[in-house]
């Protein structure tokens, strides 16, 4: 796979299942928790709401105490009215006592001096000695206030049990005299309490100043007299109404609600099991939980259901989709729900297209193919990254590869001739951006010997990062080709010699008169040597001259078989530094019987500070020879203007030396200057139309430029360039 | 006669030139040498006695160019012709127009002193002729226009009579002017006058019409 493809697959990622079931779980939780959050919060409401109810209760039954003591109080001042106390004689005061007894909610009726001795009982018949009594709570505070009040409970002196006492102070000139009580057992207390029908889990308390318990609804006996816990008692201090949380005597969490009366101090306390009052939360709060639970479970099934039908769908598809293309029409089973179905009918439709494009694709394929095939063309693409080269069938012939073996590049490389080697990997490797594609031809070196021409088209494949990604390229046979060009090549170096020797062969009547002047010279000499000698004064000095001019002349002769024997030879094109003044005068010398006997005279003008250039000197002279064969011709055939040829060398700009044969001829037809050097093409009688054609492949062969141009005047010029030596070097 | 005849050697070749008039000079000649015709020219030898040694092939005027030079000069000057190689179109022009030999270079030694020695004496001969018509020529040109008409007829065999009819005169004045014409020409005979009168090509042909 492609490692620039942005997808990327985690064998790790969640299904669908996994997603439905998240999606059930984040939905119902979250509800849950919503609701469990309302009914807390309805519950605390709840919650308060019934606290401030029972302290209204236990404030009502406070007050209720509180009446039932006033109610006694104030039976107790009517009584201390009675004028008994005015002069102690309780004989009368004790009916009384015992008649308003019966109308208060009290047990007895007692009359206590300031001392503490008891003066009166109801509880005793009268006039029956009395104690003193040992506890007299009240009496010091009422002594001091001057006020009526409740006392705490205590166990009567008297009767022996608990009792508490609502007193009144009999003063007499503002002075308390004596105290007038009635005490009561805190049964009445207990009615008040029962009277209420307080829920049977709820425990209600009266609780007197000091934090005993005086009544309750339940265990009576049990906690008669007993104080409260000290931490229920101060926080009940701390304020007349409220409510606090506390485990009970009995050791059950409790929630407190009391209620203390200002005047009595007696408190109210009203315990509510803790359980009870969150009962009703934690019962809702479990139905929520099992219901939270079911919606769970049904939806995680659903979503379990849904999922799967989902994910069966999608792998029936993926399974589909592994084989698209393959078939033409893709099996696609019955899916669970329509946008699968209508994926499905998607994915059939793709399949088919792929099918047919497929189809197209192959023929297309077996075209390019049979085509590649039919011109032995081989195609390979090499993978940069992978370091992999694929290669056809074709290709593989091509560079003696077996249909089978895996190729490496290092194989390839050293299949080409290592005198190309270096010119092929300058080709490929320097391509950048945007030139990416070559054309290079190259040699293979086979393993069975020989050699194989290949000429080479590819195109380097770039990614946008930057680097190189594949060579694509095409690669074919040009052996035969090759060859065909060095056997053309090697026939234009022929025609071109054997050109030479036509024309040169045109020239050996002048050539041999050229040979004939030293050798007529030398022949005379020798024979006027020999008349000289057969005579009988011999003048030596004479006979030294003709000697000295036979071995000057036969040095003559040798230059002219040099120069002869120089342009007969054939070759490749060799070139090097040639002095073109040097070139032009030995193609003077050469050509000057000719020119004699043609009646045309030869006139130099070369550059003196021309530049040697680089070119083949035979090849060169022999074009010199030939324009100005030429030019001989065109005076010949001219209207006799002038017989006169001139051979002018100089620079044709900084790099290139030219060279100019000017005749006085009749010119060349303006529409014919570029013609002339055409193969085949002549204006003269005999000629074979190839003399120019030829000039121009040796001056195009040496990297240099001929034309032709008509001189104003008359007559025409021919012309050649060649790149001058760069170096300076003779 | 007195002055020595002499060869003329004309080649544009300056190592030619020396080589020939060595030779030349081996065998005795008296050699004048010359780089190119018009120098030749310029010299003023061209009625000397001698001959000329030609190079057929020369830049400016050529060895045919001064041959037909020289015979538009009535020049006798026999020439013998040197060439680079055997043309023979060339050589049949040059005989034609009366060259003494055409000899092919390298030249042998022996034949060009042949050959200029042939030269020399076939000068000498035309020089003499050329002597002997000059005579004949101012012999008649001391005629009068009658005396010469009458020679014409005689020479061309005409009876006086026929002479006197073809010139509207009578006979006895045909017979002064044929003693005045034999006297002149200082010939004896009828005989030897009508041979002078061929050597100097006397025209008969008007009298025909």
């Amino acid at each position: 796979m492609d490692d620039a493809s942005p997808f990327k697959f985690r064998p790790h990622d969640l299904g669908v299942r996994q997603w439905l079931a998240i999606l059930v779980v984040g939905c119902i939780l979250p509800l849950s928790g919503m609701a469990a959050f309302l009914i807390f919060n309805f519950y605390q409401h709840e919650q308060i709401r019934l606290i401030s109810n029972a302290i209204q209760q236990a404030h009502a039954i406070s007050a209720e105490v509180d009446r039932d003591i006033v109610r006694t109080e104030a039976a107790l001042q009517v009584l201390a009215t009675s004028s008994s106390f005015v002069n102690a004689d309780f004989s009368a005061f004790y009916p009384q006592a015992t008649k308003a007894l019966q109308s208060m909610r009290a047990d007895s009726i007692v009359v206590v001096d300031i001392t503490g001795q008891l003066l009166l009982s109801t509880s005793r018949p009268f006039g029956k000695a009395l104690p003193k009594l040992t506890t007299a709570p009240l009496l010091e505070r009422i002594q001091k206030t001057g006020q009526p009040g409740v006392s705490d409970l205590y166990i009567g002196p008297l009767v022996n049990r608990f009792i508490y006492t609502v007193t009144v102070p009999i003063k007499h000139n503002e002075i308390t005299q004596m105290l007038l009580s009635a005490s009561s057992t805190p049964a009445p207390l207990f009615n008040i309490l029962n009277e209420k029908k307080f829920p049977a889990s709820w425990r209600v308390s009266v609780v007197d100043s000091s934090g005993t318990i005086v009544a309750r609804t339940h265990d009576m006996e049990k906690f008669l007299g007993r104080k409260i816990k000290p931490v229920s008692l101060q926080k009940i201090r701390t304020a007349y109404e409220g409510s606090f949380r506390s485990e009970n005597l009995s050791g059950v969490s409790m929630m407190n609600v009391y209620s203390r009366s200002p005047t009595t101090q007696w408190t109210i306390v009203m315990g509510i099991p803790f359980d009870e009052m969150t009962e009703g939360l934690r019962y809702t709060l479990y139905w929520l939980i099992v219901v939270t639970i079911v919606a769970l479970s049904a939806g995680l099934v659903f979503a379990w259901f849904v999922g799967g039908n989902i994910a069966q769908s999608i792998i029936a598809l993926i399974q589909s989709a592994t084989v698209i293309g393959s078939d033409d029409i893709l099996p696609i089973p019955y899916l669970h729900f329509r946008e699968a179905n209508q994926l499905g009918r998607a994915l059939q439709d793709t399949s088919n297209k792929l099918w047919q494009s497929q189809i197209s694709l192959r023929e297309k394929d077996l075209q390019l193919t049979q085509a590649a095939e039919a011109v032995k063309l081989g195609i390979w693409i090499f993978d940069f990254a992978e370091n992999k080269i694929w290669a056809s069938d074709q290709w593989r012939v091509l560079f003696c590869f077996s249909g089978v073996e895996t190729i490496e590049i290092g194989a390839v490389l050293s299949r080409i001739h290592p005198d190309d080697l270096v010119a092929v990997r300058q080709t490929v490797m320097t391509l950048t951006p945007p030139n990416l594609e070559y054309d290079i031809e190259y040699r293979l070196q086979l393993p069975e010997g020989g050699i194989r021409w290949i000429a080479s088209r590819g195109r380097i494949d770039y990614a946008s990062a930057g680097h190189a990604l594949r060579i694509r390229a095409v690669s074919f046979d040009i052996t035969l080709r090759k060859q065909a060009e060095l056997d053309l090549q090697q026939k234009k170096i022929e025609i071109i010699h054997l050109s030479r020797v036509v024309m040169l062969g045109e020239l050996s009547g002048a050539l041999a008169h050229e040979l004939n002047q030293p050798l007529t010279s030398i022949l005379s000499n020798a024979q006027a040597a020999q008349r000289f000698l057969a005579k009988d004064d011999v003048d030596l000095n004479e006979v030294r001259d003709i000697l000295q001019d036979i071995v000057d002349e036969d040095k003559r002769a040798g230059e002219v078989i040099r120069r002869l024997r120089g342009l007969l030879t054939s070759g490749e094109i060799q070139a090097q530094s040639v002095d073109v003044n040097y070139l032009v005068s030995e193609v003077g010398k050469l050509l000057r019987s000719d020119l004699i006997t043609q009646g045309v005279e030869l006139h130099m003008e070369c550059a003196a500070d021309l530049k040697r250039i680089n070119a083949d000197p035979v090849q060169l002279q022999q074009v010199m020879i030939n324009l100005i064969m030429n030019a001989c011709d065109a005076i010949k055939t001219g209207k006799g203007f002038g017989r006169r040829i001139v051979v002018r060398t100089g620079f044709y700009d900084a790099d290139n030396a030219e060279v100019a044969v000017i005749d006085q001829g009749a010119g060349i037809a303006p529409g014919n200057l570029e013609k002339i050097f055409g193969a085949f093409y002549t204006t003269k009688e005999n000629g074979m139309g190839l003399g120019l054609s030829i000039c121009r492949n040796i001056i195009e062969a040496n990297g240099g430029r001929i034309w032709a141009e008509n001189d104003p005047g008359h007559g025409a010029s021919f012309h050649f360039c060649l790149p001058l030596c760069s170096d300076e070097t003779p | 006669m007195s002055i020595k005849p002499r060869v003329f050697l004309v080649d544009d070749q300056a190592d030619v030139l020396k080589a020939l008039s060595r030779l030349l000079c081996s065998a005795e000649f008296e050699v004048m040498t010359f780089e190119s015709a018009q120098d030749f020219l310029d010299s003023g030898n061209a009625d000397a006695l001698g001959c000329l040694v030609l190079d057929l092939s020369m830049p400016g005027i050529t060895g045919l160019a001064l041959q037909k030079i020289l015979t538009l000069r009535a020049s006798v000057l026999p020439i013998v012709f040197l060439t680079g190689y055997g043309d023979i179109d060339i050589g049949v022009a040059a005989m034609k127009l009366g060259a003494v030999d055409f000899l092919t270079k390298p030249v042998d030694g022996d034949k060009l002193i042949a050959a200029v020695r042939t030269a020399i004496e076939k000068n000498r001969q035309a020089n003499l002729r050329r002597a002997e018509l000059d005579d004949i020529h101012q012999r008649l040109v001391s005629l009068t226009a009658r005396e010469r008409e009458v020679l014409a007829l005689v020479v061309d065999g005409k009876l006086n009579k026929q002479a006197a009819d073809a010139l509207g005169t009578v006979e006895k004045t045909i017979k002064v002017h044929r003693a005045r014409v034999m006297k002149k020409m200082k010939v004896k005979s009828l005989a030897e006058l009508v041979r002078l009168a061929s050597r100097a090509g006397v025209p008969s042909s008007d009298f025909d019409r």
